[in-house]
């Protein structure tokens, strides 16, 4: 056999052995996966519920208008991360221009930058007061009214914003397609007499559609997640809708079914993406001869590297620069106990996050191993769909089941003893941390089990053969090969959560704050300088995960 | 000579399914032996039934005088000091090979583990490959490395599973001869397991032949051939084909390939099936002189370089598989006249074998 027919054969006998194990789940599945997978099942189950009131002032008013902006949202950042990111995919793939290698990782870094913190820096770049009109008025002598200047502060800004930073989905997809395409395709339609512009649109393109498809999900996804952008550019969707629902109109039902319904939005985009990925990997099946990459020179190298250079400047360089610029000048202000107290705080909660959540993937991960019987997988995949749903939407899920176990608790303790507990769970870091593990769960567990998935069954037998007991046979074989995987899975998560807003602005405990709450706190003072220290720290941070990532792409092919 | 494994009775079974049943095989110390049968036979199960990772439903396993397994009792693998070299050769890619072949040996340090790596690592002909890392080296040197690691703790009994089958094959039989000497050197016992009857006859003092949860035969690779106890096994290592006949006379069976001689006497009238092998059937040149005239039409004729490989239909309909010296130019031939020699390989319609003379050993179940 070979080991490729060994694997299949492996497979088909797992399958035999599944059919006649348990039915049930496991009870450290139940017990470790079933609450993680419990707030979106929450929200989807609103949907079932008799509406109320506001909902039916909400559909005869504002719904029609959160999807309308929604809808016109998605389109427009699908369109953006399209014209962002494939040319520079197919540019930096399979030809050699100036700058070519140091734009293959570079333009990930846009990555880093949370589409909120885009938005307000470019608010305070583009405002009245702000450096670009403030030139153009020197130059021109124009006085306030004399002209017109488009508002970044509107859908189109925030089409504009959310493309700038979700791009690199696309991006990252579609390259990696690129550059496994086979020379032996191109060669056919070279000798079919196709040109280049041809053989893109009509061999290249199709042949990475799947990937970009999957890229393209992605990118959506956190579009319809994204709360910090909207929210300050004042476009109603979805997200800022369940906040004003509930804030504002003080109906949590009403708010799940909001996130219910974009939930299953959510969930479309999802699936669309899982069966493009099954293509992509179909597609690229047999090993391929890589493609030697195409030379361009004068004019088109230029126009190359120009393409390249537009959304790296806009989406990193010349953000980054302005944050710095008013950090610098806010430095001395705020580089005081207070920012250091606020910094600790965000540590603190993002590396318990982090190890809260590496140690519940890598328990999740065994069990999936060790245990794989049909309810066992269904329910810690489950677990694993918070990773594509809105921190709003997760937010709302945590909320209802802890407030109804706190009112229990409380309700019991003061026909007990007459004593009340207020709110247990709900107010407290236990109730972030736990929504952090829903959002952020998968994204731990994937690359524990890639690192896993490099541990062959044998190598456990094989130490066991050898006279080591299952328990030292981990530390010694496990370990040591996955340590790699658990340092990326906790890094990972750490600047996710770091990252995250809308999620950590519900449910911090009172007068708790992270440098992002604060960052959207300053910008919604409209004190945009000040939000810079926290927000530059933030993407600094984040730039760790996407060194990580463009270390990879820098990698020769193999 | 001591008894260094021995499996009694033993029955295996996967989830509910019966793998196994009624295995009864016996290794001497410094024995090879080997277990051969096709893909998804169990044999693999078997191994790692022996090896400790799986447990057993019926019968008992005994390695040396210490008994292993049995219903309800499995001692551990990391107790049972048997060596394993895996399929994949499982070696530890995070480990340089000192450390990998270093690996079981537990206790042993400073000059002795030294001394250990550096024994075995001239063992497999690797001397000076000790800090290089399993993906450093070929495919072949990985599986000496796999090979020197399970020989490292000298354990009492080696478990080869499939260790050739993701070699080319090229490779595969040479090494296959080389671990052989390897094994015999150190005077190991060791047990096999393989799809290959090649490699199985290149390396084993005895093979058993698994077959629908059942090993068919346990015997030296001879006997194996030349007096199949199964028609399965007969038919699995090496060519040939079955042919029918009526028993005539109590001693004579008419088939369409002539008379053969009983070598014992049956009822008139019972059809039995005479299994034969290619080498079996002498091509007859002149065919006036030959008293025995079976003619056979050729349908297909293979270029073997040595001989020529034919597919004959006899007069009655059946093909038999025949060879002739590629030296003879027979190709405008449009048949050929065959006689058939002796020691027939005879079955009765329920797979009994029809044992040829005092040669037969009497089957292992």
């Amino acid at each position: 056999m070979t080991a490729q027919a060994r694997t299949r054969h492996i497979g088909l006998t797992q399958w035999a052995t599944r059919r006649t194990l348990p039915r049930a789940p496991n009870a450290w599945v139940l017990l470790l996966a079933l609450p993680i997978a419990l707030p979106v099942l929450v929200v989807l189950g609103a949907l079932t519920e008799p509406t109320g009131e506001v909902w039916r002032h909400l559909s005869q008013t504002l719904l029609a208008d959160y999807i309308a902006h929604s809808l016109w949202l998605l389109v427009g950042v699908a369109g953006g991360v399209l014209l962002l990111g494939l040319p520079t995919a197919w540019l930096t793939a399979r030809h050699v221009f100036p700058g070519q290698r140091f734009f293959s990782w570079a333009l990930l870094l846009p990555m880093a930058m949370p589409a909120y913190i885009l938005a307000y820096t470019y608010t305070g770049l583009l405002d009245f007061a702000g450096p670009v009109q403030s030139t153009l008025r020197e130059i021109t002598g124009w006085k306030y009214g004399d002209y017109a200047f488009p508002d970044v502060r509107s859908l189109g800004g925030a089409i504009l914003m959310l493309s700038l930073v979700l791009y690199p989905y696309v991006y990252l997809l579609a390259r990696a397609a690129f550059a496994e395409q086979s020379a032996s395709h191109d060669e056919i339609a070279r000798l079919a007499g196709l040109n280049a512009r041809q053989r893109f649109l009509r061999v290249g393109l199709p042949m990475a559609r799947p990937a970009i498809v999957a890229g393209l999900m992605l990118a959506l996804m956190e579009t319809l997640a994204d709360y910090g952008t909207v929210q300050y550019f004042g476009v109603p969707v979805f997200t800022t809708g369940i906040f004003r629902t509930w804030f504002g109109l003080g109906d949590l039902t009403a708010a799940a079914q909001l996130s219910g319904l974009l939930t299953l939005f959510v969930l479309a985009l999802l699936l669309i993406e899982r069966r493009s990925r099954r293509h992509a990997r179909y597609h690229h099946g047999a090993p391929a001869q890589a493609q030697a990459p195409t030379r361009l020179r004068g004019p088109h190298a230029a126009l190359a590297t120009t393409v390249c250079l537009l959304p790296l400047l806009l989406g990193f360089l010349l953000p980054t620069l302005q944050l710095a610029y008013w950090a610098a000048d806010s430095l001395p202000v705020l580089m005081s106990s207070d920012f250091l107290k606020l910094a600790a705080n965000t540590f603190f909660v993002a590396g318990a996050a982090a190890g809260v959540i590496l140690l519940l993937a890598l328990l999740i991960a065994f069990l999936r191993r060790l245990d794989p019987r049909p309810a066992n997988l269904l329910i810690t995949d489950l677990a694993q769909l918070g990773y594509a749903v809105p921190g709003t939407v997760i937010a709302v899920g945590v909320l209802i089941p802890l407030g109804f176990i706190d009112n229990r608790i409380d309700a019991f303790l003061r026909a007990q003893f007459g004593v009340s507990s207020g709110l247990l769970l709900s107010g407290t870091l236990v109730a972030l941390i736990f929504a952090y593990a829903v959002r952020f769960l998968s994204l731990s567990l994937s690359s524990v089990e890639a690192g896993l998935s490099r541990v062959r069954p044998s190598m456990l037998d094989a130490a066991r053969a050898l006279g080591q007991r299952p328990g030292p046979a981990f530390l010694r074989v496990h370990l040591p090969i996955i340590r790699g995987s658990l340092l990326t899975a906790a890094l990972l998560t750490f600047v996710e959560v770091l990252k995250e807003l809308p999620a950590t602005l519900i449910l911090r405990p009172f007068n708790f704050n992270t440098l992002a709450v604060r960052a959207y706190e300053m910008a919604n003072d409209e004190r945009l300088a000040d939000a810079a220290l926290p927000a530059l720290t933030i993407v600094l941070i984040a730039l760790l995960p996407v060194i990580l990532l463009s270390r990879a792409i820098g990698r020769p092919r193999h | 000579m001591s008894r260094a494994l021995e499996l009694s009775a033993l029955r295996l079974t996967l989830s509910g399914r019966l793998l196994l049943d009624e295995v009864n095989l016996r290794l001497a110390e410094g024995e090879i032996g080997c277990l051969l049968g096709p893909s998804g036979c169990g044999k693999t199960s078997l191994l790692r039934a022996i090896a400790g990772f799986q447990p057993v439903d019926a019968g008992k396993i005994r390695i040396g005088e210490m008994t292993v397994s049995q219903p309800g009792f499995s001692r551990p693998p990391e107790q049972r000091h048997v060596g394993m070299v895996f399929q994949d050769f499982a070696l530890f890619p995070h480990l340089n090979l000192r450390e990998n072949i270093a690996f079981g040996l537990g206790k042993t340090r400073g000059e002795a583990r030294k001394t250990r790596v550096r024994e075995l690592l001239a063992l497999v002909g690797l001397s000076g490959f000790e800090e290089r890392y399993p993906h450093q080296i070929s495919g072949g040197q990985q599986q000496r490395v796999a090979l020197a690691r399970a020989l490292a703790p000298r354990p009492d009994l080696l478990l080869l599973d499939e260790p050739f089958s993701s070699l080319d094959r090229e490779l595969r039989e040479s090494l296959a001869c080389e671990v052989r000497d390897i094994l015999r050197q150190q005077g190991m016992t060791a047990i096999l397991v393989t799809h290959d009857a090649f490699e199985a006859f290149a390396v084993a003092d005895r093979v058993g032949i698994i077959h629908e949860g059942r090993v068919r035969q346990w015997d030296d690779p001879w006997t194996l051939y030349h007096r199949p106890l199964h028609p399965f096994v007969a038919r699995f290592i090496g060519q040939g084909d079955f042919v029918e006949g009526v028993v005539q006379d109590g001693h004579r069976l008419v088939t369409p390939l002539g008379i053969v001689h009983l070598p014992q006497a049956r009822e008139d009238g019972e059809r039995l099936r005479l299994f034969v092998r290619p080498e079996m059937l002498r091509v007859v040149e002149d065919e006036h002189t030959s008293s025995a005239d079976i003619r056979g039409e050729i349908i297909e004729r293979r270029f073997r370089g040595a001989y020529y490989a034919y597919t004959l239909r006899l007069p009655d309909g059946t093909r038999v598989s025949a060879q002739a010296e590629a030296l003879h130019d027979l190709h405008q031939h449009k048949a050929l006249h065959l006689a058939l020699s002796e020691a027939p390989i005879l079955f009765t319609l329920n797979d009994t074998p029809v044992i040829p003379g005092p040669h037969g050993s009497t089957p292992h179940e």
